[in-house]
């Protein structure tokens, strides 16, 4: 069951049109990408700015339509905007935004909604508390905090209760204090049996939580490394090796 | 289709439309103007229910129609500036379900506000003594439909330019020639050059028919079109 | 390639929509005066297209409404008593009023009346109501106005003909109540228009249930054909 594949991307690449006034230029995002995720693994993509994390990561969730290649789900083909896949998969984004009037509960409540979950008091209660913002229930989200906001970001992906978690640079932007309840809440859900993709630029917190690590050059896989690769040798230099 | 997304999308839409602070003011400038709208009746001596009528019916209809455009087209662009539609879409929620929903919570709060305004007027009408004229609804319909088709105009430039200000001026150009196509039509027929510009009226909606029988069924085609092409852009567009 | 019965319902709609509403969009309907037509005789130009344009017009024209009471029901400079001045803008302002909606029937009536029976100015109104007839040809309002001053004319001596006739072709619509035929009838037997005047009174016959105006037609009907038989040449004056 650990080593059970969820997720297989085989060859998968993206060409962005950039359209100026009078012209178009193209822009190669992603160029043939594989990699696979286990079962109950945390799993983490790194790279440098403009590397195409996050292009990788809207394919996955079904945002982006990949140019070609091949998505596989708990062995099954996804095609590209699946809807029934979509109900197996929690995505956080980058930087997290969410409508400002709405308290926490109503937040919830929105998003469970889109995922066609009735949800009653004791599921709300139940997912706050898990990321420790529940006394935040009624509270207006303009009224958050970042790391707060973030929490909320995650308690959203939890709600439906799905398999495998996408989350976009989950701790950007926050505190130490808050980067470690972050680190925490993740390792909880992987003791519950989740299975996590993350990407995210900081090299200490991918090393502390993640199995695996999935290096990305200029759109392409530059190198897969295990945990057990890393303990002897220092992850930053690995990065620069492969990433730079 | 997914009715039950829609309408959920739809709700927090209203929501959000409610909660937001150009709805207070639009809902401040409604109230002085019904107040403003008592002193002119005064002014018109033997026509003061005609001048309330027309001066509640204006309000209404451009108040909505400044409303409506501003709503729809920040609410779309700021869902897709601030990244908060990937939120949306990586759930089990299809492109278009998310985009009508958006819509037609807009749609739904501008009928709410029209009513609303005209439940004002009918009270100002009663302490006034004055009977409720039922042709009044009619009017609001119609002022209703060109709002509708205005707002999809709106919608369907909102998705090709994904710009605030592109998407409310080509609206509002839109909706100053649709009075007036009629006239623009007859000064083109009386030239020989600017053939491109008589095919474009033909595309542009004639607010004029809609005084006609035939006026609603006129305007819900227009709306179902420009709903329709919207939809279909918005399904095929790259959202980067 | 399968197309499902459902896109190709949304398809054929989507055509039918957009055939229909080419088809419509063929006619012109000039509903309302083009003031690019009227050239300098509008005044504020601007105005009139920004209010226009949004979509209330009806608000525009009740505020040019409220402007011309102000302005008549305000004493000129030198008078001592309202209705004595000369009021030079009366016309410019009753202009105004129809050109922006000529279908105001209360507002057209009173400027027209104003104009003719306020400070006598017979022309000016005439023109007004001309010009709300040529838009608003059923308004029983207007016709009845102008046979109105046509008949106040009339104790003047003056015939304008060419009015008499436009006023003789509205007054044979089915709408036009019998009072206002009994009126023009008996302005075109003033005006000699005999086979006119005929024409009228028999309208009268064939359509009033009232046993009065039934009554009078059939008199004067008697009465013209007396004049007519006495009278050596039937001269058009």
């Amino acid at each position: 069951m650990k080593n059970e594949k969820l997720l297989v991307i085989t060859s998968i690449s993206k060409t962005y049109i950039i359209k100026d006034l009078f012209k178009k230029r193209y822009k190669r995002a992603v160029s043939d990408v594989s990699f696979s995720v286990n079962r109950g693994e945390i799993v983490g993509i790194l790279g440098l700015n403009g590397a195409g994390k996050t292009t990788i990561i809207k394919m996955i969730c079904g945002i982006t339509k990949p140019d070609s290649g091949k998505i596989e789900f708990e062995g099954k083909e996804i095609r590209p905007f699946d809807i029934d896949y979509k109900k197996n998969i929690g995505y956080l984004g980058e930087l997290p935004y969410f409508y400002p009037f709405f308290t926490a509960k109503q937040t919830l409540e929105f998003y469970g909604g889109l995922s066609n979950i009735d949800l009653d008091d004791e599921n709300i209660d139940s997912v706050l508390s898990t990321v420790g913002i529940l006394k935040y229930k009624e509270e207006k989200v303009k009224n958050f905090s970042k790391g707060m906001i973030q929490k909320l970001a995650i308690a959203t992906t939890l709600i439906h209760n799905p398999s495998f978690l996408i989350y976009d640079e989950p701790t950007s932007g926050l505190d130490p204090i808050a980067i470690r309840d972050i680190r925490n809440l993740l390792l909880f859900l992987k003791s519950e049996g989740k299975t996590i993709l993350l990407s995210s630029h900081s090299i200490s917190e991918v090393e502390k939580i993640c199995d695996k690590v999935i290096i990305i050059k200029e759109g392409k896989v530059s190198l897969i490394v295990e945990k057990e690769k890393w303990i002897d040798n220092n992850l930053e230099e690995i990065f620069v090796n492969y990433a730079v | 289709m997914n009715l039950k997304t829609i309408k959920h999308i739809a709700i927090s839409s209203i929501y959000e439309a409610k909660g937001s602070r150009f709805s207070y003011i639009i809902f401040s400038f409604l109230f002085i103007l019904s107040y403003v709208s008592i002193l002119l009746g005064i002014m018109a001596v033997w026509e003061e229910k005609k001048v309330l009528t027309d001066f509640f019916l204006s309000i209404t209809q451009v108040g909505v129609l400044f409303w409506s455009l501003i709503m729809l087209t920040t609410s779309i662009s700021s869902d897709i500036e601030t990244k908060r539609i990937y939120l949306i879409l990586s759930r089990p929620v299809r492109k278009y379900e998310y985009l009508f929903g958006r819509f037609l919570g807009i749609i739904i709060l501008s009928f709410l506000i029209i009513v609303f305004v005209t439940v004002i007027f009918f009270i100002l009408l009663l302490i006034k003594r004055y009977k409720i004229e039922w042709d009044y609804i009619n009017n609001l319909g119609f002022i209703f439909m060109k709002i509708c088709v205005i707002s999809s105009i709106s919608l369907l430039f909102t998705v090709i330019t994904t710009s605030v200000y592109t998407s409310f001026i080509i609206s509002m150009m839109v909706w100053f020639v649709a009075h007036f196509v009629n006239e623009l039509k007859f000064a083109l027929s009386k030239t020989n050059g600017f053939i491109f510009m008589k095919y474009l009226l033909y595309l542009i909606p004639d607010f004029s028919l809609i005084d006609k029988k035939i006026g609603y069924i006129y305007m819900f085609v227009y709306f179902f079109i420009f709903t329709l092409i919207s939809l279909i852009l918005f399904k095929r567009k790259e959202i980067a | 390639m399968i197309i499902s019965f459902k896109k190709l319902g949304i398809f054929f709609f989507f055509i039918a929509g957009v055939f229909f509403i080419v088809m419509f969009n063929f006619n012109i309907n000039l509903r309302y005066p083009f003031f690019v037509l009227l050239g300098s005789n509008v005044n504020n130009p601007i105005e009139k297209i920004i209010s226009v344009s949004f979509g209330t017009r009806n608000l525009y024209s009740d505020i040019l409404y409220i402007r011309f009471l102000q302005y008549y029901g305000t004493r000129e400079d030198g008078n001592w008593e309202f209705g004595e001045g000369r009021y030079s803008l009366l016309y410019s302002y009753s202009k105004d009023i129809v050109i922006t909606d000529p279908y105001y029937t209360n507002a057209v009536i009173v400027c027209a009346s104003s104009l003719a029976f306020g400070v006598k100015r017979i022309n000016e109104a005439i023109s007004i109501l001309r010009f709300a007839l040529s838009y608003d040809k059923d308004n029983i309002k207007y016709i009845a106005l102008l046979s109105a001053i046509l008949t106040f004319e009339l104790k003047h001596n003056i015939y304008d003909l060419k009015l008499l006739d436009e006023l003789y072709v509205f007054a044979k619509m089915n709408s036009v109540p019998d009072m206002i035929r009994n009126i023009v009838g008996f302005l075109c037997k003033k005006a000699k228009r005999y086979d006119n005047a005929i024409e009228m009174y028999e309208l009268i016959l064939k359509e009033s249930r009232d046993p009065y105006y039934l009554e009078i037609a059939k008199k004067q009907i008697e009465y013209i054909n007396k004049i007519k038989n006495n009278t050596p040449r039937y001269e058009n004056p």
